[in-house]
């Protein structure tokens, strides 16, 4: 008899009930709160090595597979689900409250059902229901725009959860075996898995699902959108790719092209969207260097950046709830009006800037250390200026648009207390953790022989951050910062939103030519092959006449003569 | 495309938060002259490596976002348009 539940079952239990309470909103409050305090529970009495198996049509798969490194991701999705669903207690029947908070729940119980799955079955399972569930959280806002962004995210997620179960069939093909462990990029099942885990992990060219859609999700929705999916796609290349090299450059990628971006974006949303690739980018390289330091810091890094990119998600989330707007050209001046999501907004700013004794600090500053450590000594300072990139976009963009800047003139108020109480939650995680690292580094599935908190480290990154701050400013003073402007930029998303669209208006049309001009030839022919029979027998033709018996007989003669002549010759 | 030109220094306060934080800037610049550092990468060795990383990168970051916006930039309905 296990000693707990799977993680997942929790959820999804939950989930069946939250419908149930739809004329009963405190109740459901209360049971939507239960909900992961009840996990939380359960999940602490899940030991390391515990296993729980299941048969399959003659295989062997793993429901629930224990590790330090599953436990840590675990205590992650409790955390961020229970923030995320006191951030969204304040729903009502106007904003499909039932159906965001079913959806939402349904989407971190298939979460925690991914990164304790043990074998590639069980995960593709919760892969694809992760997609499902989460479309509702866009779907939900019912704007135009947003319906279309969600299906373009479903269709990309669940394409992402087939080329996953390809690499699980070849690979099960090839090993006789479905047990999900590291696998390398050898083969082509390491190849399909891989591909499959790049898309959902926002990888370069597969990223514009995440820029597409998140900015799309409700205030709420979002919120949970930012804590589970990639996230997921960290854990799977962490337990199946630790080492990779290639990782080390596609996170390099990752972490530089989205800054470029979220300097010019004017949709705050957005920006944070081109800031969470970033940050991936700096997990992504972690796995990628491989080593016990690298993995630490990588899904250390992980577990920080949902609680500071939560948190920013969730000021911006406040914002859009109380005016409507998410765009810097339209904002500025709120702190008057909105003091107390200002300040938690700074609290994000300054997290996910790395500044000494907030939560990214302790946990990036291992990716850098690991990458010094092997002797990447060019990749450390591309990753050093994407570090300073985040100063920009993020520590000094995000608040400074919505909250100072210009006075937009918007009077509004303090987004509903949940909302606050959530926000302090996320705020209070991000000082805890970066005054108190030890917090999380005794949850790291390696020990932890590392120490964030030296004079050189401190100095440095004071340095790189004031400076890096300091030329924001300068440029905002000679006038030369980009301004706002009302405008969408193209990405990668332009290759099937507008370019697929025209190759195949063009190929159709090429095609519909090609078709019509075959088929008029066609009938051309057969027009053509029915005029010379109606000229042969229609009511004039040489053959529809009538001839006289004389005639006939001519003929016959005629033939019979030439037969005899052929006789004799 | 209407154009927002953001007013950099909404009030009195945001000018002396500016002179503080660049005294701040001096105050770490000059401490690096002072201190003997820990040096695990060769670009380390030099003073002020850090510095001048944060303000040229950001400086290089935000004018080739100016170009790149030239170049990706469309209108707010560019893909309503279709």
């Amino acid at each position: 008899m296990p000693s707990s539940l799977p993680p997942f079952l929790i959820f999804f239990i939950g989930a069946l009930v939250v419908p149930l309470l739809r004329n009963f909103p405190r109740i459901r409050m209360a049971w939507l709160v239960l909900i992961p305090v009840a996990g939380a529970l359960n999940a602490m009495g899940i030991q390391e090595g515990y296993t729980l198996d299941y048969q399959l049509l003659g295989y062997s798969l793993t429901l629930v597979r224990a590790d330090r490194l599953s436990i840590l991701f675990g205590h992650l999705f409790h955390l961020g689900a229970f923030i995320a669903i006191v951030y969204s207690l304040h729903l009502k029947k106007g904003d499909s409250a039932t159906l965001q908070h079913t959806s939402a729940v349904v989407y971190a119980g298939s979460a925690l059902g991914a990164v304790f799955a043990g074998d590639f079955i069980t995960l593709f399972v919760f892969w694809e229901l992760l997609a499902i569930s989460s479309v509702f959280l866009i779907w939900t806002r019912r704007t135009p725009s947003a319906v279309s962004a969600g299906m373009r995210y479903l269709v990309v997620h669940v394409v992402s959860g087939v080329t996953l179960l390809a690499g699980a069939m070849v690979y099960a093909h090839e090993t006789g075996s479905l047990e999900f462990g590291p696998m390398g990029l050898e083969g082509l099942a390491g190849w399909l898995v891989f591909l499959a885990f790049g898309v959902k992990a926002a990888f370069p060219l597969a990223h514009s699902w995440l820029i597409d859609a998140y900015p799309e999700g409700t205030p709420t929705g979002t919120v949970f959108l930012c804590a589970f999916t990639t996230k997921v796609a960290v854990y799977a290349l962490a337990r199946g790719f630790a080492g990779e090299e290639v990782l080390i450059y596609v996170g390099a990628v990752m972490a530089c092209f989205p800054i470029f971006y979220a300097v010019i974006e004017n949709d705050l949303r957005r920006t944070l969207g081109y800031s969470m690739i970033n940050q991936i980018g700096f997990m992504v390289c972690g796995i990628g260097v491989g080593t016990t330091l690298a993995v630490n810091g990588a899904v250390s890094h992980a577990f920080n950046d949902v609680l500071f990119k939560g948190l920013l998600f969730m000021a911006m989330g406040a914002v859009m709830y109380m005016t409507g707007k998410t765009k810097a050209s339209d904002l500025g001046g709120l702190y008057k009006t909105m003091p107390f999501t200002a300040g938690l907004c700074i609290i994000g700013a300054l997290s996910i800037s790395a500044v000494p004794f907030f939560n990214a600090f302790v946990s990036k500053s291992m990716i850098m250390s690991a990458l010094l450590e092997e002797h990447y000594n060019w990749i450390w300072p591309v990753m050093l200026f994407a570090s300073a990139g985040v100063v920009e976009h993020a520590g000094i963009k995000i608040p400074y648009f919505a909250f100072f800047a210009h006075d937009s003139g918007i009077r509004t108020r303090e987004p509903p207390r949940n909302m606050l109480v959530a926000m302090g939650i996320g705020a209070a995680a991000c000082l805890a953790i970066g005054i108190w690292p030890d917090i999380l580094y005794g949850l790291l599935p390696y020990d932890v022989d590392y120490e964030p908190y030296t004079f050189t480290h401190i100095l440095t990154q004071i340095q790189l951050l004031c400076f890096a701050i300091g030329a924001v400013a300068a440029f905002h003073l000679w006038k030369i910062y980009p301004a706002e402007i009302r405008s969408v930029n193209l990405d990668a998303d332009w290759l099937y939103r507008r370019a697929a669209v025209r190759v195949t208006r063009l190929t159709a049309g090429a095609v519909s030519a090609v078709d019509t001009a075959f088929r008029g030839a066609v009938v051309g022919m057969v027009n053509k092959g029915i005029r010379g029979a109606f000229r042969a027998h229609g009511p004039r033709g040489i053959l529809a006449r009538t001839w006289p018996a004389g005639s006939m007989v001519l003929w016959v003669s005629i033939i019979l003569a030439a037969f005899l002549l052929l006789a004799y010759l | 495309m209407s154009e927002h030109k953001p007013n950099s220094v909404p009030s009195p306060w945001a000018g002396r938060i500016l002179v503080g934080f660049f005294i701040l800037c001096a105050i770490v610049l000059v401490w690096d002259f002072l201190v003997d550092r820990d040096v695990h990468h060769p670009l380390e060795e030099w003073r002020i490596l850090y510095p001048i990383f944060g303000f040229v990168g950001i400086s290089l970051l935000i004018l080739i976002s100016k170009v790149l916006r030239r170049l990706v930039m469309r209108r707010e309905d560019y893909y309503d348009a279709e």
